[in-house]
C-alpha cells in the first residue's frame, strides 16, 4: 500500500513538473528558445506571490489574480529587451543571456530574501485528504493542483489552435521569415509567447510554494525537472509533456522509497534510460 | 611580427616559471587559481566557440576530476601530482559512453542535460560514505606530504603543476585547431550540412572533441581539490564557481578566440581583486557585465581588440587568398 | 504621369561576401504587370528578396510609392502593401488551408480580397478548407500561397515562380485565375523561367542576366531570337 500510495504521490507532482515544462515547451516550440532562466523564474514567482501575501494577506491561491498579470507583463519585456535582440544569429547569445538571467535572478533573491527556505502557508487545505481505501489517501491539495495543470495545459492547446495568437505562433514557428512578410511582427509575437509562458511559470511558482519549501537557489532543480518531463514526453506535445511529468513523477517516488537520497538520482536515470532508448521520447508529436 | 610575438611570449613565460623565487606564498596561490581558470575557461571556449557543444555541466568533470583523485591518494596512496595525470585519464573515459547519449540533445537542450549530468555526479558522489558522502571529506596529511617533503618545495610544485596545466590546455586548443579536425571544427561552425556533405564525420569530431576536454577538465579539477585539499559534493559540482565564472570569463573575453579566455580570466581577477565583495553581488555584475557583452559586442573584449587592430597573438586562422583576377 | 508603384534604383544586393545584383534600374506602375525572366540564378529571387526586406540594401536603392523602403524590416515592407507568392510555396505547414489564407489577412489593408473571394477564385479550396495545408498537391498549395498573398489586398505582389514543379494542366488552371487578380488593381511582378507564359499575361518585360539587366521592352518589341539571346548571355 505505501508502494501505491507513493506512486500516486508521484503521478500528482507529475502535474506540477509538466507545469514547469508547458511555459519551456511553448518558448521552444515558438522561437527556439531554451530559457535556461526558467527554473529561477517559477522561484522568483513564488517569492512575488509571498510579498503579495505579506503585503495584502491574500490566500496564496487568490494570489494568482494578482502574480499572473505581474509576471507576463515582466516577461514581456525581458524578452523585448533582453532576448529578442539575440535570436536569430545562432543559439549560443540566448542561452548564454538567458544563462546570465538566471545568475542574476538567483543572486538578486539571494539578497533580497537571504537562503532561507521559505514556504507559502495555505491554510487547512494543506493537510486535508480524501480516503480512497484504506491505506490510500489522496491529499485535497495536490489533487486540485493535478488538476489544475491538467486545465491550463487544455488551455495553452486552446490558445495555440484555436485563436489568433496562437495562429501567430504556429505560423512563427513554422517559417519566421515567411511570417514577418504576413506582417506579423516577430518582436511582439516573441513577446506574447515569453508573457504567455510566464503566466504559467507565475502559477507554478505560486503552487511550488505551497507544495514545498524553495529557496533562492530552488531554481535550477525546476528546470531541470521540467526539461526532465519535456524530454521524456516527448518534443511538440504538450499532452505528452504532461506523460512525461507523470513518469518523472514516478520514477522519483519510487526511488524516494528505495532511499531518501535516491529520489532525484532516480528521475535522473530514467531521463537519461529514455534518452538511450526512445531519444525522441515516449510521445513525440510526429513531424 | 610573429618573431616580436614570440619573444614577448617567451619573457613572459620564463617570468612565470621562476614565480616561486619571487612571489610570496598567497601570491603563487593566487596565479595557481588564475592558472586554472585560464584552462577552465580555455577548454569551455573550444567546446562551445568551437565545436558549437555549449556546456553548462562542466563541473561533472570538474568535481569528477576532484573525487578521482582523493579516492587514488586515500585508498591506493597514489602520488598526489601523479593522480592528477590518472583523474585526467578517468574523465576523458568516462566521457566516452556519456557522450552518445548527450549528442541525441539538440543545441540547448543539449546544455541543460550536462547539467543533469553533473547533477547525477553530485548526488551519486554524495551517497559514497567513504568519500565523505554529502558532507565531503579532507585530504589525509599522508597524502599532502606524499607531494613533497618540505613545504616550499610542495608549493613549488603544485604552482608549477598548475602553469603545466594551463599550458597544456591551451597547447591542445591551439594544436587541435591548426590540425585536421580544426579544420573540420571551422566548417561545422559555418554549416553543418555542407560539411556533412563532404563527409566530415560531425559526430566523431564532436566525440573526440567532448572527450578531450573532458579529460582536461578533469585533470585541472583533481587539480584544483588538491590545492583546496577538501572536496565536498556541493563545492566539487558548484554550478557558480565552475560554470558560472567560467563561461562569464570566457564571454567576456571572447569566445572563439584563443586568446579571449586568456584575457576574460585576467579581467575576472582584477577585477575581483579590486572590487572588495565576493560572492553574491560581484556574481550579479558579472552576469550583468556578461549579457550587456553578448548583446552589444558578442566578440568579447578581445575580439572588439582585434577588430580595432587586426593583430592576433595565437595564429590559427587560415585565410583564403584569391589570385589576382584577369579583368 | 502618376509616379511608379516600385522604383529601383542601381539596386545591388547579396549575401555576404556574395553580391548577386549589381546595379538594377527597374519601374513598376500602378496596376502594371511586369514579367521578370532569366536563368537561374540571374538574381531574379534576390530581387525579389530585397523588395520585401528579407535581403538588406540601401534605402534609396528600392522606392514604393517614391517612398524610400530599402532594409526596411519587412513585416514594415508588407504593412505598406508589398505581398509575395514565395518560391516553393513555404505554407505554413502546422496551419490548415484556412488559417494559411486567415493569417495572410492578418492586418489586411480594406479591399475586394476576402476568404469568400478566395474560394470564389479557386473552388477546389473552400472543399478542403480545413486541410493541413501541406497535404494538398502541389497545384492546390500553390493556389493557398496566391490565396495567402492576396489576402492581405496587397498593391504590389510578387509572384516567384508560381509554375515550377507543376504539370502543364495546373500551370494552366492557375494562370486562369491571373486575370482576375490583375483586373482587381494590384500591381504585380511575376518571375517565371517559362518565358511564352510571363509573356502571355505581362505588359511589359525585364530580362536578367547575372545580376544585371539585359533586356528590357514589351512583349512585341523584341523577337525570339533577342530574347534567348538575352536570356542566356550571349549578346555580349
Amino acid at each position: 500500500m505505501e508502494w501505491v500510495n507513493a506512486i500516486v504521490q508521484g503521478v500528482l507532482i507529475g502535474g506540477l513538473y509538466a507545469l514547469f515544462a508547458a511555459g519551456l515547451s511553448l518558448i521552444f516550440g515558438v522561437m527556439r528558445l531554451v530559457n535556461i532562466a526558467h527554473g529561477d523564474m517559477v522561484v522568483a514567482a513564488a517569492y512575488l506571490a509571498l510579498v503579495i501575501v505579506q503585503m495584502t494577506g491574500l490566500h496564496p491561491l487568490a494570489s494568482v489574480l494578482l502574480v499572473v498579470p505581474l509576471m507576463a507583463v515582466l516577461g514581456y519585456f525581458m524578452q523585448r529587451f533582453l532576448l529578442n535582440p539575440t535570436i536569430g544569429k545562432d543559439f549560443l547569445s540566448p542561452l548564454l543571456v538567458t544563462f546570465g538571467i538566471s545568475i542574476i535572478l538567483q543572486n538578486g533573491l539571494l539578497v533580497l530574501f537571504t537562503a532561507d527556505s521559505r514556504r507559502l502557508a495555505a491554510g487547512s487545505i494543506e493537510t486535508a485528504s480524501i480516503q480512497l481505501v484504506s491505506g490510500l489517501s489522496l491529499g485535497v491539495l495536490p489533487l486540485l493542483m493535478f488538476m489544475a495543470s491538467v486545465l491550463i495545459i487544455f488551455g495553452m492547446e486552446l490558445v495555440f489552435f484555436r485563436t489568433r495568437l496562437g495562429r501567430a505562433f504556429r505560423a512563427t514557428s513554422d517559417d519566421p521569415e515567411m511570417a514577418q512578410l504576413m506582417n506579423l511582427d516577430r518582436n511582439d509575437v516573441f513577446g506574447m509567447a515569453m508573457a504567455l509562458s510566464a503566466a504559467v511559470v507565475a502559477i507554478a511558482g505560486i503552487f511550488l510554494a505551497i507544495r514545498a519549501n524553495f529557496d533562492p537557489a530552488s531554481g535550477p532543480a525546476r528546470l531541470i525537472f521540467g526539461f526532465e518531463a519535456v524530454i521524456i514526453g516527448g518534443l511538440g506535445n504538450l499532452w505528452g509533456t504532461l506523460a512525461g511529468g507523470v513518469v518523472l513523477g514516478i520514477a522519483q517516488a519510487i526511488g524516494a522509497q528505495i532511499s531518501p537520497g535516491w529520489q532525484i538520482l532516480a528521475g535522473h536515470l530514467v531521463f537519461f534510460l529514455v534518452l538511450g532508448l526512445k531519444p525522441r521520447g515516449l510521445f513525440p508529436r510526429m513531424d | 611580427m610573429p618573431r616580436a610575438h614570440s619573444i614577448e611570449r617567451a619573457t613572459r613565460a620564463s617570468r612565470l616559471t621562476v614565480a616561486p623565487w619571487w612571489a610570496g606564498r598567497a601570491d603563487m596561490r593566487l596565479l595557481g587559481e588564475v592558472y586554472y581558470f585560464v584552462a577552465l575557461a580555455t577548454l569551455w571556449n573550444l567546446l562551445a566557440g568551437y565545436a558549437g557543444l555549449v556546456s553548462v555541466g562542466q563541473q561533472a568533470y570538474v568535481g569528477f576530476g576532484g573525487y578521482v583523485l582523493f579516492a587514488l591518494a586515500m585508498f591506493l596512496g597514489v602520488h598526489p601530482l601523479l593522480a592528477i595525470v590518472l583523474a585526467g585519464i578517468a574523465g576523458a573515459v568516462i566521457a566516452i559512453p556519456v557522450a552518445p547519449l548527450l549528442f541525441r540533445l539538440q543545441g540547448a537542450y543539449f546544455a541543460i542535460g550536462t547539467w543533469v549530468l553533473a547533477e547525477v555526479f553530485r548526488l551519486g558522489f554524495a551517497q559514497i560514505s567513504s568519500l565523505g558522502g554529502g558532507s565531503g571529506i579532507s585530504l589525509p596529511a599522508s597524502a599532502v606530504t606524499g607531494i613533497a617533503a618540505s613545504r616550499p618545495l610542495r608549493e613549488m610544485l603544485v604552482y608549477w603543476v598548475a602553469l603545466a596545466i594551463a599550458i597544456v590546455a591551451i597547447a591542445f586548443a591551439v594544436i587541435l585547431l591548426r590540425s585536421r579536425i580544426g579544420l573540420a571544427l571551422t566548417a561545422l561552425r559555418d554549416s553543418e550540412v555542407a560539411s556533412e556533405s563532404l563527409g566530415i564525420d560531425i559526430w566523431r569530431t564532436k566525440l573526440f572533441v567532448y572527450v578531450g576536454v573532458a579529460g582536461l577538465t578533469s585533470m585541472a579539477g583533481a587539480f584544483i581539490f588538491l590545492q583546496k585539499l577538501r572536496v565536498s559534493p556541493d563545492a566539487a559540482f558548484s554550478v557558480n564557481d565552475w560554470t558560472a565564472y567560467v563561461i562569464f570569463i570566457a564571454v567576456i573575453g571572447g569566445i572563439g578566440t584563443i586568446e579571449g579566455p586568456i584575457v576574460g580570466t585576467i579581467l575576472f581577477f582584477l577585477l575581483r581583486e579590486t572590487l572588495a565583495d565576493l560572492g553574491t553581488t560581484y556574481l550579479m555584475i558579472l552576469g550583468a557585465v556578461a549579457i550587456v557583452v553578448m548583446l552589444r559586442m558578442p566578440k568579447g573584449l578581445w575580439g572588439w581588440f582585434v577588430a580595432r587592430t587586426g593583430l592576433t597573438l595565437v595564429p590559427i586562422r587560415r585565410r583564403v587568398i584569391f589570385p589576382a583576377e584577369p579583368r | 504621369m502618376p509616379e511608379p508603384i516600385l522604383s529601383l534604383t542601381g539596386l545591388r544586393a547579396g549575401y555576404g561576401d556574395f553580391q548577386a545584383l549589381f546595379g538594377i534600374d527597374l519601374d513598376v506602375e500602378p496596376g502594371e504587370t511586369l514579367a521578370l525572366i532569366g536563368a537561374n540564378g540571374a538574381g531574379k529571387t534576390t530581387l525579389l528578396r530585397a523588395v520585401t526586406g528579407l535581403v538588406g540594401c540601401a534605402p534609396e536603392m528600392v522606392a514604393f510609392d517614391g517612398r524610400p523602403i530599402g532594409g526596411m524590416r519587412p513585416d514594415r515592407i508588407a504593412a505598406l502593401g508589398v505581398a509575395m507568392v514565395p518560391e516553393g510555396r513555404r505554407l505554413f505547414r502546422s496551419l490548415s488551408v484556412e488559417e494559411n489564407l486567415l493569417i495572410g489577412g492578418e492586418r489586411a489593408r480594406k479591399g475586394e480580397w476576402t476568404l469568400e473571394r478566395i474560394y470564389d477564385l479557386f473552388p477546389i479550396l473552400r472543399e478542403k478548407r480545413r486541410n493541413p495545408a501541406t497535404a494538398l498537391s502541389g497545384g492546390q498549395q500553390q493556389m493557398v500561397a496566391i490565396g495567402r498573398a492576396l489576402m492581405a489586398n496587397p498593391r504590389l505582389i510578387l509572384f516567384d515562380e508560381i509554375s515550377l514543379g507543376l504539370a502543364p494542366v495546373v500551370i494552366r488552371d492557375i494562370y486562369a485565375a491571373v486575370p482576375a487578380i490583375i483586373a482587381s488593381g494590384v500591381a504585380a511582378i511575376l518571375v517565371e523561367q517559362d518565358v511564352s507564359r510571363a509573356l502571355g499575361v505581362a505588359q511589359r518585360f525585364v530580362c536578367m542576366q547575372e545580376g544585371r539587366v539585359s533586356l528590357a521592352g514589351r512583349p512585341g518589341d523584341h523577337d525570339r531570337a533577342a530574347i534567348t539571346a538575352a536570356y542566356f548571355g550571349m549578346a555580349r
